[in-house]
Parts: C-alpha cells; sequence; structure tokens
C-alpha cells in the first residue's frame, strides 16, 4: 500500500501533467488561429498529438490517485463538498478537454484537404480554431482547472 | 500530512505558489514539446521555434509567481530553513532560473539566426528544468527530513 506522501506526490505530479497539456492546447490555438499557410498549421499540429498524451495521462493520474487518497486518508470523504465539487469541475474539463481535441482532429483534416488551394486551406483552419465552439470549450477547461486547483488548496468546508 | 493540517492563513500563498509553479512547469515543458518538434528551421517548422521562444518567455513570469508566492509562504509557516525539502526547493528553483534563462536566450538565437542548434541545446536545457520541477514537486509533497 503506498504512503500518504506517495500517494500525493502521484496526484500532484498528474495535476501538473494535466495543466501542462491545456497550456499546451492554449499555445498551439492561440498560434494555429493566426496562420497563413497549411504548412505552418500542420507544424503546429504536430504538437497537438503529445499533448492529448499527456492530457489523457494527467486527468487519468489526476483523478485515480485524488479518489485514493480521499478514501485513504482519515477525515477525507468523496462526497466532502471540496471533494465532490473538484470530481464535478474534473468532469467538464476532461469533456471539454476531449471535444477540443477533436476539433484540433478536424482543423488538421481541413489544413490537409488535397482539394483545397493552399489559401482556402488556411483560411478553413483558423475559421475551425476562432469558432465559437473552440472559444467555450477551451474557456471551460481552464475555468475547470482553476476552480479545482482553488478547491483542492482553500478545501472549503473542510473540518481540519 | 502538511497540506492536510494547514492553516486556513497559508492558503493564499501557497495557491500562488502552486499556479506559478504548474504554469511554469506547463510553459517549460510545452517549448520543450515544440523546439523538439522542429525538424529544421525550414519556412514550415519555423513557427515551432517561434512558439517554443515564447513559451519560454511566458516562463518568466510564471516562475516569479511561483517564487513570489513561495516567500510568501515561508514568511506564514514556521517551517525552519534549513529543513531538505525547503533547500530543495530553493536549489531547484534557482538553479532552475539560470537554466531557464539560459534556454531562453538560446530559443531567441534560434528564431533570430535560424539556427538549428541553438534549438536543439534550448530544448534540452528546457527538459532539464521540466525534470528538475519533478523532482521539486517530490520535495514539496512528500517533504523529507
Amino acid at each position: 500500500m503506498p504512503s500518504y506522501e506517495t500517494l500525493l506526490f502521484l496526484h500532484v505530479t498528474s495535476a501538473f501533467v494535466f495543466v501542462a497539456s491545456y497550456v499546451g492546447f492554449s499555445i498551439a490555438l492561440f498560434f494555429a488561429r493566426r496562420v497563413q499557410r497549411p504548412e505552418a498549421a500542420l507544424a503546429l499540429l504536430r504538437i497537438v498529438r503529445p499533448v492529448d498524451a499527456l492530457a489523457w495521462i494527467g486527468a487519468t493520474g489526476t483523478i485515480l490517485f485524488g479518489v485514493w487518497l480521499a478514501i485513504d486518508v482519515d477525515g477525507y470523504e468523496l462526497w466532502d463538498p471540496w471533494i465532490a465539487g473538484a470530481l464535478v469541475l474534473w468532469l467538464v474539463t476532461e469533456e471539454a478537454i476531449r471535444r477540443e481535441n477533436l476539433l484540433f482532429g478536424k482543423a488538421r483534416r481541413a489544413a490537409r484537404a488535397p482539394l483545397a488551394t493552399p489559401e482556402s486551406r488556411a483560411a478553413d483552419t483558423r475559421a475551425l480554431l476562432r469558432s465559437r465552439t473552440a472559444n467555450l470549450l477551451h474557456g471551460a477547461g481552464g475555468v475547470g482547472m482553476l476552480g479545482i486547483l482553488a478547491l483542492m488548496i482553500f478545501k472549503p468546508g473542510a473540518g481540519g | 500530512m502538511i497540506a492536510f493540517l494547514r492553516p486556513d492563513a497559508w492558503d493564499a500563498p501557497v495557491f500562488i505558489h502552486v499556479l506559478g509553479a504548474m504554469l511554469l512547469t506547463a510553459f517549460v515543458a510545452t517549448a520543450v514539446a515544440a523546439l523538439a518538434a522542429a525538424r529544421a528551421v525550414s519556412a514550415a517548422d519555423a513557427i515551432l521555434v517561434r512558439v517554443g521562444a515564447w513559451s519560454l518567455t511566458a516562463a518568466v513570469p510564471s516562475y516569479v509567481l511561483m517564487r513570489g508566492g513561495a516567500e510568501w509562504a515561508r514568511s506564514r509557516e514556521p517551517f525552519p530553513r534549513d529543513s531538505e525539502w525547503i533547500g530543495i526547493g530553493y536549489v531547484v528553483a534557482d538553479g532552475g532560473a539560470l537554466v531557464l534563462l539560459a534556454a531562453l536566450a538560446l530559443a531567441w538565437i534560434a528564431v533570430r539566426r535560424t539556427s538549428t542548434a541553438a534549438a536543439r541545446v534550448a530544448a534540452a536545457l528546457a527538459a532539464v528544468i521540466a525534470a528538475a520541477d519533478v523532482v521539486a514537486v517530490w520535495a514539496m509533497t512528500t517533504k523529507p527530513a
């Protein structure tokens, strides 16, 4: 049975990885919205694949070790308001990032469209990544992550 | 069990410290991914080198947030300054700052002079910072000695 310190290290490291993936998506989104050529968009979208792997690893580790800690530590319960709130925000964040990654996949296909001109491929890619859906998904992911971090640090409603 | 037992007055500085540390690690990791993904500083991949340089630039204010939060937390927490885990934190933070500045300079040299070698060295230095950050997280969470 891992110690409290080991579980906390794995939980926090996973959270760092999860946040790193979100920042990676943010930077790819920021620059890909401004590209003028489809080759540059494809180069940028190349870093989205490893970033998506990081998101999966970070999200899985955060929830796995977080729930383990909540069960293992005396004084923590899964239904404590700050833990239950974090679980809900984790679901929202994870789903927003999953859907955002699907959007990156669409943008990749638009940048590669064989029958379109380079200008229209770049324009289609920019339009997808500048869409209201992209903004909403990315915003929801960011707010969710910040909310989880605030709940984990301030622990509202915790007795300890 | 420090996190579990932490008084409320420590929460704000710890929040700033952890947020800064997470953003710092995230920008550095993104720089590693972008600079390492640039196969050559060709017209298409030049944007990846620029992404790497801007990510390392964004890591600087994140570092200030992390370091400022750490000092604010230290002023409120009655831990002895010679605690091993605090020492590890200082070594990683202060040593990491020097490596970050070197990586940042090299990344911008790679952008300006379209140098693949400078981009590669900047990526390696940024990877060292990311690895050191994991050691710092280990020290902060397990608090050895």
